[in-house]
């Protein structure tokens, strides 16, 4: 199968540059260095064409920095991440290199379904705008434009003459699904979609995606910090810690085969519909500041089979069984 | 064994310009000593307004209209303010959802705890403070607390801030904590860690729980018995086990349903179709009616009351009632 999406080593770097007086104490032979984030370093993955990838990591490690580079809105470091092999998405050392051709392919559901909808604006405009501006419709086709995409997400007809606060949260989700899907996309980046919604709500939204999937031949990422979610819904998942990639494998082989440590204590960590007792026994410390990461494997301060090894030379990230990678020494 | 605190039908209104919002509306419950008590509920539902309400934090235009809330032996709506002021914060706390907003930015942790100590006991000396003050920081795992008591917020991350609401809800060993939300702005690691401390502190002191979330899966593992709110009511109530093992309300069936890991990779997910209804204008009946699978004509014009079920628990459903 050929992929849809090849992301090549993409790096993703916030940098901090000096000030002033930090400039001026420099000149005279001071040291202050710029302060450097990797937000995203060196990572590497494909996607299949009607798979859904999901992208897992604690708060800070990545995940959504990765997913707007790929949808085009943030430029690139270093790297590059090729549509179909031969368009390129985004900007590349701040070269503009989009294609012009694949800007609609790729769109973006955002994770606060109150912030990401302009509250001045009936549904029917949210909708229709960048249809219009791209020349797909025409203005006066608007509404049965918007109607007939109300009904996919399944959003009644007369809502689109209605304001972004008439709606609950559930509801404006499916018109952030709704504006997304209007420029017939072919890879969409779910950020967090389902993580401000209640449980039973939350089911209708994941639903709503399966089915759209599908109906419209769609490629998710879906990213979250939910492993029951992505559990559900992906086919392969990314574990990310730190910027990094540490483990890639299908759903299955993660859940039931997992290798990294990392990713052990993600799935440990996830309470369960179980009323058998449990005693969480979770991981010690927190993601430390990107700012200045640990030396040798980014996890080895938090991790319990850490080594010496572990603190000095940082793990490879290689194929350990078809199609499963992980970045650990213990593999070796 | 005497229940620590006792709700018997309480009802907390909100009377605002569009109507009245029926936020809490009667509802009973009890916690015993040493027991963990989960209150489950979608946004909206009044599990947090139930939480205010026991600690009299509701304000203008709420009002707790009836309904008797005992802690021990005192009845909660007729102590005064100066009594409640010493109940609260002192022998019952609570620790809110987000940490950056329950702690004051510009003070240092240790003036903020040592605050909380002094404001219940005039006597004790600073030293003393001090010293029980760190030795909380130190129990809920935060490593080196003498340097961290000098500390600010700001300069915690947010696992670490809720750690010391929660060292600071500890403080004066309180014999009721309420819980809201208190994991939900963590990450799935923190909150383990969290969820892991609570468990062990809470046994260790028999201090009891009141644990309010809208994650079933959260208070499946910790709790001894769940409440399930909609709508402002409690639908179902029980032990843990029979809750999530042999849900008997519509409702709480298609919530535990609706989670994902108990359903089949890749397949549709159980899903209760519509949303809760507006709190202005509640059904007549069941507030539960239109999303439900078992209803009748009857729900449509009864709004049921709670009754026992054989098995103990406790329900609010004119079918299951006739089903037995």
């Amino acid at each position: 199968m050929k992929h849809i999406l090849e992301v090549k080593q993409v790096t993703k770097k916030f940098v901090k540059s000096l000030d002033k007086t930090a400039k001026f104490v420099n000149y005279f032979g001071g040291s202050y260095k710029e302060e450097v984030v990797h937000a995203v370093d060196d990572v590497s993955f494909n996607i299949q064409s009607g798979e859904v990838v999901g992208v897992v990591g604690e708060s800070g490690c990545g995940k959504s920095t990765l997913g707007r580079m790929i949808a085009g809105i943030m430029p690139l470091t270093k790297g590059s991440i090729a549509f179909k092999e031969k368009h390129y998405v985004g900007y590349v050392n701040d070269k503009y290199q989009q294609d012009h051709a694949i800007d609609l392919k790729i769109q973006m559901i955002f994770q606060d379904p109150f912030s990401s909808l302009n509250p001045r604006k009936k549904v029917v405009d949210i909708i229709s705008e960048a249809p219009i501006h791209h020349q797909i419709i025409s203005n006066k086709d608007k509404k049965s434009f918007v109607a007939e995409i109300l009904n996919k997400v399944g959003l009644n007809i007369d809502a689109m003459n209605r304001y972004p606060h008439q709606f609950s949260g559930g509801q404006r989700q499916r018109v952030g699904i709704a504006r997304a899907l209007a420029v017939s996309p072919e890879i969409v980046v779910c950020d967090e979609s389902v993580a401000a919604l209640d449980v039973s709500i939350q089911a209708q939204i994941i639903n709503l995606f399966l089915d759209l999937r599908k109906n419209m031949n769609l490629t998710y990422l879906f990213i979250s910090h939910d492993m029951g979610v992505i559990e559900h819904i992906a086919d392969r998942i990314v574990v990310m810690y730190l910027g990094q990639v540490v483990e890639i494998a299908s759903t299955n082989e993660i859940i039931h085969q997992t290798n990294h440590p990392y990713t052990k204590a993600l799935l440990g960590g996830v309470p369960t519909l179980d009323t058998t007792r449990k005693i969480y026994e979770p991981i010690k410390g927190e993601i430390p500041s990107p700012l200045n990461p640990p030396s040798g494997c980014y996890f080895h301060p938090r991790c319990k089979f850490a080594t010496e090894k572990c603190k000095v030379e940082k793990p490879l990230f290689k194929e350990i069984a078809p199609n499963h990678f992980s970045a650990c020494h213990l593999n070796d | 064994m005497k229940p620590i605190l006792e709700v018997e039908n309480l009802k907390t209104y909100f009377f605002t310009k569009e109507g009245v919002v029926k936020a809490v509306d009667d509802i009973s419950f009890h916690i015993n000593p040493g027991e963990i008590v989960g209150l489950v509920g979608e946004s909206g539902s009044g599990k947090t307004i139930t939480g205010f309400s026991i600690l009299g934090l509701i304000d203008s235009p709420g009002k707790i209209v009836s309904g008797n809330i005992k802690f021990k032996d005192l009845d909660l709506q007729k102590i005064s303010a100066k009594q409640m002021q010493d109940i609260r914060g002192n022998r019952i706390a609570m620790i809110f959802q987000d940490p950056m907003m329950t702690l004051n930015p510009v003070l240092r942790i240790e003036t903020q705890m040592i605050e909380t100590i002094k404001a219940h006991n005039k006597t004790i000396s600073q030293q003393d403070a001090y010293n029980t003050c760190r030795d909380a920081l130190g129990l809920v795992g935060i490593s080196s607390p003498d340097e961290r008591m000098k500390a600010y917020p700001h300069q915690f991350s947010g696992g670490m801030r809720q750690r010391v609401s929660i060292a600071i809800a500890l403080l004066n060993k309180p014999d009721l904590i309420i819980a809201d939300e208190p994991t939900t702005a963590l990450d799935v690691t923190i909150q383990g860690q969290v969820i892991f401390e609570m468990q062990k502190l809470c046994k260790e002191s028999g201090t009891a729980l009141l644990w309010v979330t809208h994650d079933l899966a959260v208070v499946a593992g910790i709790t001894d018995r769940i409440s399930v709110m909609y709508a402002g009511r409690i639908i179902e109530q029980g032990s843990t086990d029979k809750i999530i093992n042999q849900p008997l309300h519509p409702y709480t069936q298609g919530l535990i349903k609706s989670v994902p890991s108990k359903n089949k990779k890749g397949e549709k997910l159980h899903q209760i179709d519509g949303m809760v209804p507006s709190m202005f204008s509640l059904p007549k009946g069941c507030a539960f009616e239109e999303r439900c699978y078992l209803r009748s004509e009857q729900c449509k014009q009864e709004e049921p009351s709670e009754t026992q079920h054989t098995d103990g628990r406790f329900l609010r459903c004119l079918n299951i009632g006739k089903q037995t």
